[in-house]
């Protein structure tokens, strides 16, 4: 016990010691340390004082919005959360399913015959159609509306053909002097679609880019 | 029937003496001041029908309800599937004070710093910190009522009056 108390009182007390003295707790010892050493005392001091802030702060209500509560506070959450993540998944498999869907009516024929010339060895095609293999269904699927052939409408692209129904109210029109000698694009029955096919070859990573599109225009480059 | 009028008064009493510790209590506990009110009351029905026996700490044998409604609130599906804290606006929080405006909002958030720090407690410390400390009840007293060992009451203690210490010496700090 002798040992015990020396040992106390050499050394400074540690935070849940004082604690413990503040509460009335503490060993004799510890109380008696706390007495003689100046920093003990002053740490003690400066407990009480926060002690005390604390017990004022929070013997008044709270008063914002941490601890109020009026009618609205009370607000119903989602409800139960099992759904979520099974309607989450059911829409995730859905939207799967229609992708691959389209995916399989419209490009698989085309991307299989590109897939056996490649085998073949034979002739290099040009990069847009293995763009058109690569690119993403939904994308294949919009370029792919009824009456439109994706290969003959890509064909005119490469021989530099421009689109008709220019979306520019200023170069409207397949003029020829604004085609300035190119040959002039199939025209698709049933709209625009041309904007469809031009998306998607603009889509970064599939090869069909400006430079593509404006050397087969100029009659530059392969 | 009509009531005993001692008892009527019996409770009275009780009411009038320890209402608005309790009120705190619960509030505290809970961290939400309406549904401590909430709760409170319904502490006060139950003393109604069962009031402390003769001879009890009166103050005590309320906070041991009160500390028993609140598990039962926190417990229950409603607090576990449908209570949300959510922030609005509250004229409260700016209200004119005779402390001046800076100094009343620093008091303020101050205040509501050290709420929000009892909030983040574990329910635990939350609830050894607020008998031990509030209600003034011994460690073996909070130890026997929570279930646990003096050893164990001491540093859910320790370590909420650490975290509440950290939230104003940060605050004092700005």
């Amino acid at each position: 016990m002798k040992a015990k108390m020396s040992s106390v009182n050499r050394q400074c007390l540690s935070d849940e010691s004082l604690v413990a003295v503040m509460y009335g707790e503490g060993s004799t010892a510890e109380d008696e340390h706390r007495l003689s050493c100046i920093e003990c005392a002053r740490r003690f001091r400066r407990l009480e004082q926060d002690m005390t802030l604390i017990g004022n702060a929070l013997s008044e209500p709270a008063v914002s919005r941490l601890a109020r509560r009026d009618s609205s506070r009370r607000v119903r959450t989602a409800a139960p959360r099992l759904w979520q993540p099974l309607a989450a998944a059911a829409a995730v498999v859905i939207g799967f399913a229609m992708v691959w869907t389209q995916f399989a009516d419209v490009v698989q024929p085309q991307g299989t015959k590109v897939a056996g010339e490649a085998a073949t060895g034979g002739p290099s095609r040009p990069p847009r159609e293995i763009a058109l293999k690569g690119a993403p269904a939904t994308r294949i699927a919009r370029a792919a509306l009824p009456e439109f052939d994706a290969s003959v409408y890509l064909d005119a692209a490469l021989g530099g053909a421009l689109p008709c129904g220019w979306d520019d109210p200023l170069e409207s029109g397949c003029g020829a002097e604004r085609l300035r000698g190119a040959v002039s694009m199939p025209v698709l029955s049933g709209g625009d679609h041309y904007d469809d096919l031009y998306g998607l070859g603009f889509a970064e990573g599939y090869g069909f880019s400006d430079a593509d599109y404006f050397a087969g225009l100029f009659g530059v480059g392969g | 029937m009509r009531k005993d009028p001692k008892a009527h008064a019996r409770e009275a009493t009780l009411a009038a003496t320890h209402r608005d510790g309790i009120a705190r209590l619960c509030r505290l506990v809970l961290g939400d001041a309406e549904l401590g009110e909430d709760v409170c009351q319904d502490v006060f029905i139950k003393v109604a029908a069962t009031p402390p026996p003769d001879g009890a700490d009166e103050r005590r044998w309320l906070a041991r309800v009160a500390i028993n409604a609140c598990h039962d609130v926190r417990r229950g599906r409603w607090w576990k599937t449908q209570y949300r804290r959510t922030d609005e606006f509250d004229e409260s929080f700016h209200e004119n004070d005779s402390r001046g405006p800076e100094r009343c909002l620093l008091d303020a958030e101050q205040r509501e710093r050290i709420h929000a720090a009892l909030g983040e407690l574990t329910e635990r410390q939350r609830q050894v910190f607020l008998l031990r400390h509030f209600e003034g009840w011994s460690t073996e007293e909070v130890a026997e009522q929570l279930g646990l060992s003096a050893g164990s009451i001491k540093t859910h203690l320790f370590r909420a009056i650490t975290a509440l210490r950290d939230v104003l010496n940060e605050s004092e700090n700005e």
